[in-house]
């Protein structure tokens, strides 16, 4: 039995891009996660952040006015 | 109370701010709770909306753990023995009672408003209703040139219909964007092919047969339509908290934590009127809804106070998507009642990538932007930073 601390869960993002109504608020929660293209729709920089980008993506997900985002922890 | 924007959220934010209460959600409407914004704007296609619209699976409520009790009407708020009456008699018991009622379409007090293929937009159904409608519809009019109508003029030009929409104001969005972007819409729109009739008020609808078959306008011009969409504002749903004592006046009166008279009850979203600065005002925003949920969770959890959003609000349409920060220019003088506003715009307006900040006496007070959603972003940023260090919070 081996506990391997490096190896906790990650996590993986997607965002509905047609749900996405462009108000930034994932943006302002998690500036290194993600981002926004002329359109205002929301992009991901990085779809498997690290764990210390945990309480951030948590922030952008609960302020996210449409649902958009989702996270699966692999 | 509400299964809206305001209501999904409030369940949301309890759970996650640690509530560990029953929550139940209350709403008339049938549907799982739904999201309107898609409704002008993704009315083309019935089947997408669905989806597009929807909040959460119903497994969502399960897993974090909200009760729905879907379809189902109040019809009276018990304060005395802190129950509400739904309309099938039962009787639901509460300890805090969140109104998030929202707002329902304006009348318009003209003739004609009954005819079969004339409709207001507010709920799913409506765009059920009207997207089957678009499918035949020849010629489309729109009653009111605000941010609905112009969405719908959208979908509706973009499908190929005759478009035209009529507006008792002598600009676009009058009140609610600046003349920059007001003009640069005007344009965009009729470049898209949508007539404007702008300055021009509705007389009356005639129909044939109980069928719609035009618009008559103040001047004089008959617009033949197959489909009428009118889309004059909203009013709140603030009937059940009067008929309880609650004071109410154009939106359900709350202090600056959206606490009513009555402590045991908050109302948030379309349906309250709260303390901002030195007014008190009524906002029909998702913002606003979401933000106030979000308090009020935050205020029942651990009783962190003062409600001091940064308003915010986006429309698609003329096939641009444009950002707003502060509050709507009606509120911020520039109409001639109060201080005049100064503009200052940046970028390329034609070419649709450009933002116009608003001053009034020098203090920045918000702005628009088109295409450029940073510029968006650091509007609403320094408004959140003035607003830190000039509103009083005690209420
Ligand atoms: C077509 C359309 C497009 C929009 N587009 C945008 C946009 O682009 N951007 C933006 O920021 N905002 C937009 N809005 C506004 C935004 O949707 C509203 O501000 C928001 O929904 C308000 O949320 P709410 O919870 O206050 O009210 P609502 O979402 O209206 O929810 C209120 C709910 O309460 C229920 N209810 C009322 N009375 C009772 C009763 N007696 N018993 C039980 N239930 C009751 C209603 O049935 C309703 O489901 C749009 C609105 C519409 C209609
Ligand atoms: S918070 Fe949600 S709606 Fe807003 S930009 Fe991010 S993904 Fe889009």
């Amino acid at each position: 039995m081996t506990t391997d601390l490096k190896a906790a869960t990650t996590m993986n993002l997607t965002i509905d891009v047609a749900k996405c109504c462009g108000s930034g608020q994932c943006v302002m929660a998690a500036p290194d996660v993600f981002d926004q293209d002329d359109d205002g729709v929301a992009f991901l920089l990085d779809q498997t952040p690290p764990d210390t980008e945990r309480a951030n993506v948590d922030e952008a997900i609960a302020s996210c006015p449409t649902g958009a985002i989702t996270v699966v922890d692999g | 109370m509400g299964t809206g924007h305001g209501g999904v959220q409030t369940g949301n934010a309890l759970r996650r701010a640690g509530w560990v209460g029953p929550i139940t959600l209350v709403g008339a409407e049938k549907h799982l709770p739904y999201q309107r914004p898609p409704l002008s704007k993704s009315c083309a296609d019935a089947e997408a909306l669905d989806d597009l619209a929807l909040f959460h699976p119903a497994a969502h409520y399960d897993s974090v753990g909200v009760d729905l009790e879907l379809g189902a009407q109040v019809v009276g708020i018990d304060r005395d023995g802190s129950e509400v009456e739904l309309h099938s008699g039962r009787r639901l018991a509460y300890d805090h009672l969140v109104l998030a009622l929202g707002s329902r379409p304006r009348p318009v007090p003209v003739a004609g408003c009954g005819l079969a293929g004339v409709h207001t937009l507010r709920t799913l159904d409506d765009a059920r209703w009207i997207s089957a409608r678009l499918r035949t519809a020849g010629s489309v009019v729109l009653v009111g040139g605000g941010f609905i109508g112009l969405e719908l003029a959208t979908v509706a030009a973009r499908l190929g219909k005759r478009v035209t929409v009529v507006e008792a104001a002598p600009r676009l969005l009058h009140g609610a964007v600046t003349p920059v972007t007001g003009q640069f819409l005007t344009e965009r729109h009729t470049a898209a092919g949508v007539r404007l009739r702008l300055g021009e008020a509705v007389d009356r609808i005639t129909g044939v047969d109980g069928a719609v078959r035009s618009v008559l306008t103040a001047s004089g011009d008959e617009l033949s339509a197959d489909l009428v969409v009118v889309c004059v504002g909203a009013v709140p749903n603030c009937e059940l908290a009067r008929a309880a004592g609650l004071p109410v006046d154009d939106g359900i009166l709350v202090d600056y934590d959206l606490v009513t008279a009555d402590p045991a009850i908050s109302a948030i979203g379309d349906c309250a009127r709260f303390p901002y600065g030195n007014r008190r005002v009524r906002l029909s925003s998702v913002q606003n809804a979401f933000d106030g949920a979000t308090h009020v969770a935050r205020r029942l959890t651990s009783g962190a106070g003062g409600y001091a959003p940064v308003p915010w609000f986006w429309s698609d349409q003329a096939g641009v998507k444009v950002q707003m920060a502060g509050l709507p220019t009606a509120l911020h003088g520039g109409l001639g009642s109060g201080p005049e506003e100064q503009l200052d715009v940046e970028g390329d307006v034609a070419g649709g990538s450009f933002s116009v900040h608003r001053y009034v006496d020098g203090r920045f007070v918000g702005g628009e932007s088109v295409g450029m959603p940073r510029a968006h972003l650091a509007m609403r940023r320094r408004l959140a930073a003035e607003r830190a260090s000039a509103v009083p919070l005690a209420g």
